[in-house]
């Protein structure tokens, strides 16, 4: 549980990390509760705010979302979700 | 009591009534899967006249509520809506509450978890009378409409300009020669919207709501389904987990405060707490399928021990499974983990990223329509 | 005010001849960008201009160095004044210029940032001059002798619209009888990767109103002659069309987006039609904004539904964005020459490229090739832009002649109400007295990176919570910052305790200097260090000059006429009079004219890189100082107290160098006594006089005007710095804040005098307090 507890976290840590300096938000990592609204309600973050998300994740982890899945950006875990995701796509043996 | 300036239109159409914090609501009108499928694929219209409400004028207003608001009311643009809380002096919440700056005034609706007496006299002790309160409760109507065809009952009955209004925005208009306050809002996930309205149009205002519901599919719902349409949406609800937990960290509330505020009603404590940093928080959680139930209060087991319990849960229909919230601790809150439910041996749980539904409004570009 | 000669270089032509085959056929002009580090944008496709006639603007040594925007400008204008038959040094100072930009020269910025990140910093005079929006105008000023007033129009996509109702309003109350009009803007490959970054590009070419959904880029210049109808009657020239009226917004909505509900739009449509006295149901033509993309199309189409109502169902419409691509600055008034030549010749102008009606969209778009029309009514132009400007102007094809513009409120005062000040002194007028009356230093030496900086004297730090505690600065750069706070206590001032008084209609001129230029360093630095992979989004929005005026009208909810123009040194002076005029044209009531100056790091290494500073000499400073204008009879309506009349503004520009003033301070002095002439008032009248010491021109052309020489002379520059934009408002307000100068009796008048380093000359006339008392 521990494994997979610790990757999770860093992926989490560096997205609300990067999250916080590009949008200037004014929270702390321990604020930015994983299950929060990104877009609209919650954060309300407004479409701009979402091409950077959406450029903040390609830079964080390599990892480009398809334009039009507005299901990934619906909070931290769902972004966290797709990141593991494909990471473990990539590292997948072929 | 109060009674809703709805419910002799409801009570026709034989609603169930029920008693919650002081207010009279409609809990049910018919049964929960039909109520739910109106919201999740047409709409529906519900009685939420059990909401606290209360205009102030711009000026004074403004600083009576940002006192009390964890949210900062001052950055609250004309127009434009905020979402935050009001806690008690240890931090402890009270209602979840929109704030609305509407033309030259405040609106303030409220959910809340003391009686609807006390929480005004609240308001009152805290000077709400030199701010220039005006209690809307009993001369004002408040009705929701949500679900996915929801703007087809705003646009019937505003035009199609109604449809640019983004989330948490709040618009004038007229309704048969009154003005009428439309706040884009709801917590359904989908689409959603309060109407406003003096008490003595609400009979007319619900009649033509739902012509246009029943043309659409649409009908009625009670607050009960609404619990469940929070919870899959992740939508805080204070009925439910906020009365349960009512830390507003816990609960992953942040969101809802301004730490650069000096001060609002409860912010020591709530800022000591954050000080000290966190030990518990809130996350989802789903059963396999087929389980049977997720009932409040069940404890969580990892191994032997109990670290967490039930706080909230509903039976999705989405996912055909039970999602729930529950209390861990902080260095195992992550979704992705299973535990077991009831005892050492339970049945599996599986905690979950949240929202868990992908709601079908959330792929309508409205100013298309 | 009548179009007598246009002019125009893109890709669908570097001549109207040419442009009008392109336009009127529906054939689109645009070309594989390919360039190999461009490769993995979106955008596939530019409207790129291949060869065009102004090349040998180019090769000019007297303008060589300079951006490659004003060589194309410059082969426009020619086209423009040769069509019109103007010879402009004969005219003097009766015609003037607005010029428009977008981007200016960004091609040389970006080299320069290009250099800077390589390790050299060095830089000429010249090539600081070279790097400034205003260069442009003051290039044209120079190669054809335009030696009236000259502005730039900053306000991005919407700015040559915006520079053609400007210069007819200067037209209709007789401060020119010629102007030259029209926007320049070329390729730049870091604007490219902020719209590809903003995913507002489309793959292949742009189909607007259609699909697919997105813009392409267009680089071109396009210049009109306006001149009054007397003026033009009376040499006999041809009419191709007369400016009706225009109109301008802000949407204080969002700094990309516009708002969807389209209010902001169609507040400047409807101003326009207010402006040329006629009606929606009269306007048969409209040509769009119809970028292409999602968020301005359907905007747009809303717009238009709510301003015509049932008629915007027979309204043809039509982007020719579709043909030439997304000109930006020079869109404006590239699509009005369009429109003028399609119409004249009979036809509706098209939207190329249409297939198929795009969700939202459902109008007559015009589709394909141009539609033979016939008819007389005026045509409506939009364009929309970063910053929430709006612009639209109305013209008519075939001039009426009996038509009559509707009255203008010309005859009225412009008093000032309000003053908001933001200086090295602190907060408020009140700290910029006392430090002026107290002598305190306030300069100190300005760090930058690699060494000792210049002197430079900065606001200290403020709370603007304490000022306005709903201001959200969070997401606001430097400049508009101080933007806000100087507007804030403007507004403060003359409207009282009352929060939500001023909000709505006032309107707001900003005018800059070197303007800002945060987002500048940041969005080009961070490509450039990136082989131009895009890594953010965030600042591409306020790369323009316009987003601080946008952040002030959405921070303080103005919706009212708004620009933002680039004068150079002595904006805040010069953008007073353009403010004036605004309200006497009947434009706005009330308005906020605004200069702001901001000491980025990159400003600063510029200027003494350039020898324009230095650790020793005077220090630059930092600020911002906000007027409120309105109507006398606005102010006396509120009961407002007013401070000072704005009497006359007399401007010119030195045409013998592109960059330096003329020899001896003549054309200052006679600036002067045209300021004087139009005040009605003469030299004795004169109490105080605000001008810099320190420039001899100002000091000559102050001796040789009999009658001044016991003036007092009020110079804050030695106490504050030289903040390059605000410094003669400075004066100014020092001038009729400061209760110890009261005036002697009989002389109750102010002379502002500001000689620019440039050669771009303006005089004010002010009347201490209210003239009529």
């Amino acid at each position: 549980m521990q494994a997979a507890i610790d990757k999770r976290r860093q992926v989490i840590d560096t997205f609300k990390r990067e999250l916080i300096r590009r949008l200037n938000l004014p929270y702390t990592t321990e604020d930015l509760h994983e299950d929060v609204a990104l877009l609209g309600a919650g954060l309300g973050l407004d479409s701009l705010d979402a091409l950077e998300i959406v450029l903040c994740i390609e830079n964080s982890f390599g990892i480009k979302i398809p334009d039009e899945n507005i299901a990934v950006l619906r909070s931290i875990n769902t972004v966290v979700d797709f990141v593991l995701a494909q990471k473990a796509e990539k590292e997948a043996p072929q | 009591m109060k009674a809703s300036p709805f419910h002799d239109s409801f009570a026709k159409k034989n609603a169930v009534f029920a008693q919650r914090y002081g207010t009279s609501v409609v809990s049910k009108v018919s049964d929960s899967a039909a109520e739910y499928h109106c919201v999740r694929d047409a709409l529906a219209l519900t009685d939420v006249s059990y909401m606290q409400r209360f205009s102030f004028p711009e000026d004074k207003g403004l600083d009576f509520l940002d006192s009390l608001c964890a949210g900062n009311v001052a950055k609250v643009r004309f127009g434009r809506m905020l979402h935050t809380f009001i806690a008690d002096e240890n931090g402890h919440l009270l209602a979840d509450c929109y704030v609305a700056n509407n033309d030259e005034q405040f609106v303030l609706l409220a959910e809340t978890i003391v009686d609807a007496a006390a929480f005004k006299d609240l308001l009152l002790s805290r000077g709400a009378a030199d701010a220039g309160m005006v209690d809307l409760s009993e001369s004002h109507a408040l009705l929701s409409v949500d679900g996915y065809k929801a703007w087809a009952v705003v646009k019937g009955l505003f035009g199609a300009d109604v449809l640019g209004l983004p989330y948490l925005s709040v618009e004038r208009y007229d309704f048969q020669g009154e003005p009428l306050a439309l706040f884009r809002a709801g917590k359904t996930s989908e689409f959603g919207y309060y109407l406003l309205a003096p008490a003595s149009k609400a009979a007319p205002l619900f009649d033509a709501c739902l012509a246009i519901a029943a043309e659409n599919g649409g009908g009625l719902c009670g607050v009960e389904i609404h619990n469940d349409l929070r919870l899959e949406g992740r939508f805080f609800n204070i009925f439910a987990e906020g009365a349960a937990v009512r830390d507003p960290l816990v609960l992953g509330l942040q969101w809802m405060i301004d730490f650069g505020k000096s001060e609002f009603l409860g912010s020591k404590a709530i800022f000591a707490r954050r000080a000290a940093a966190l030990s518990h928080k809130i996350i989802g959680i789903c059963t396999e399928s087929g389980a049977k139930e997720l009932v409040k209060g069940t404890p969580i087991y990892s191994g032997p021990s109990q670290v967490s319990e039930v706080v909230a849960s509903c039976y999705s229909q989405l996912l055909s499974t039970y999602v729930g919230l529950a209390v861990f601790p902080v260095g195992i809150a992550f979704a992705g983990l299973q535990f077991c439910l009831g005892s050492e041996r339970g049945p599996a749980i599986h905690t979950i990223s949240m929202p868990p539904i992908m709601p079908k409004s959330l792929t309508v570009k409205l100013d298309e329509l | 005010m009548c179009i007598t000669g246009m002019g125009v270089v893109c890709s669908a032509g570097t001549n109207c001849e040419e442009f009008y085959e392109s336009v009127v056929h529906g054939t689109a002009s645009f070309s594989l960008i390919g360039r190999p580090h461009l490769a993995h944008f979106r955008a596939t496709h530019a409207g790129l201009i291949r060869e065009f006639d102004g090349q040998e603007f180019a090769a000019n040594p007297r303008v060589r160095f300079l951006d490659r925007f004003v060589h194309l400008a410059a082969a426009a204008a020619r086209e423009a004044m040769t069509g019109a038959g103007i010879a402009p040094a004969a005219l003097s100072r009766a015609m003037g210029l607005v010029f428009a930009t977008c981007s200016g020269p960004m091609q040389t910025i970006e080299r320069r940032y290009g250099r800077v990140l390589a390790g050299d910093a060095s830089l000429t005079k010249e090539e600081l001059f070279a790097n400034r929006y205003y260069s442009g105008a003051k290039a044209l000023s120079h190669l054809f002798g335009i030696s009236g007033p000259s502005a730039t129009v900053v306000t991005a996509c919407s700015a040559s619209t915006a520079a053609i109702g400007f210069a007819a309003d200067l037209i209709r109350l007789g401060i020119i009888d010629v102007a030259l009009a029209g926007g320049s803007d070329t390729f730049s490959e870091t604007t490219l990767a902020g719209f590809d970054g903003l995913k507002a590009t489309c793959e292949g070419t742009c189909a607007p109103f259609s699909k697919p959904v997105g813009l392409n880029l267009g680089e071109g210049a396009a210049f009109c002659v306006l001149e009054s109808l007397t003026h033009a009657r009376a040499r006999g020239a041809i009419i191709h069309a007369e400016v009706l009226g225009f109109g301008l917004s802000n949407d204080a909505y969002h700094c990309t987006a516009p708002d969807p509900s389209g209010t902001g739009q169609s507040l400047a449509m409807e101003r326009a039609l207010y402006d040329a006295g006629t009606s929606p149901s009269s306007i048969c033509y409209v040509n769009a904004h119809g970028t292409g993309t999602e968020a301005n199309d359907k905007a747009e189409t809303k717009a238009i539904r709510k301003v015509f109502g049932d008629h915007a169902l027979v309204l043809p419409m039509s982007s020719t964005k579709s043909i030439i691509g997304h000109c930006l600055g020079a869109a404006g008034a590239l699509e009005t020459v369009a429109s003028i030549l399609c119409l004249s010749k009979g036809y509706v102008p098209p939207t190329a490229h249409f297939s198929e009606r795009r969700d939202g969209c459902a109008l007559d778009y015009v589709p394909d090739a141009g539609r033979r029309a016939d008819f007389d009514g005026p045509l409506l132009k939009n364009n929309f832009a970063f910053g929430g400007n709006n612009a639209s102007i109305v013209v008519k094809v075939k001039p009426d002649p009996a038509f009559a513009p509707p009255e203008r409120g010309a005859g009225e005062p412009v008093v000032i109400t309000g003053i908001g000040i933001m200086s090295p002194a602190g907060v408020g007028a009140q700290r910029l007295c006392e430090a002026v009356s107290f002598a305190k230093d306030l300069s100190c030496d300005a760090a930058i990176a690699g060494g000792a900086g210049p002197r430079a004297a900065r606001v200290p730090d403020f709370d603007m919570a304490a000022l306005d505690r709903r201001i959200d600065i969070r997401n606001m750069d430097r400049s508009s910052i101080l933007a806000t706070a100087s507007t804030r206590l403007a507004l403060a001032q003359a409207f009282g305790a009352d929060r939500t008084a001023g909000r709505g209609d006032v309107g707001l001129f900003l005018n800059l200097s070197a303007g800002p230029s945060w987002a500048e360093s940041e969005h080009i630095c961070s490509l450039l260090r990136a082989d131009f992979r895009i890594n953010q989004v965030a600042a591409f929005p306020y790369v323009v000059p316009n987003s601080v005026a946008g952040n002030v009208c959405k921070a303080l909810r103005l919706t009212g006429h708004n620009t933002t123009l680039s004068f150079g040194p002595g904006a805040g002076l010069m953008g007073l009079g353009f403010a004036t005029i605004a309200i006497r044209s009947g434009h706005a009531r009330a308005l906020v004219s605004l200069s702001v100056d901001e000491l980025s790091e990159h400003f600063l290494t510029d200027m003494l890189e350039a020898g324009l500073a230095s650790p020793a000499g005077v220090p630059l400073a930092e600020g911002a100082c906000a007027m409120m204008l309105e109507t006398e009879s606005n102010a006396a309506a509120r009961g407002a107290a007013v401070l000072g009349t704005v009497c006359s503004t007399a401007y010119s520009t030195d045409t013998a160098d592109v960059i330096r003033p003329n020899e001896g301070a003549d054309s200052l002095a006679a600036t002067m006594r045209s300021a004087l002439d139009l005040a009605g008032i003469s030299a004795e009248d004169i109490g105080l006089v605000c001008l810099s010491e320190a420039n001899s021109r100002e000091t000559d052309a102050l001796r040789a005007a009999s009658g001044l020489r016991e003036a007092r002379i009020i110079d804050v520059q030695p106490k504050l710095g030289c903040a390059e934009a605000t410094i003669p408002l400075f004066s100014l307000s020092y001038a009729l804040l400061n209760s110890s100068l009261v005036p002697s009796f009989g002389k109750k008048y102010i002379l502002v005098v500001f000689g620019s380093p440039h050669g771009v000359n303006c005089v004010t006339v002010i009347h201490k307090g209210n003239v009529k008392d």
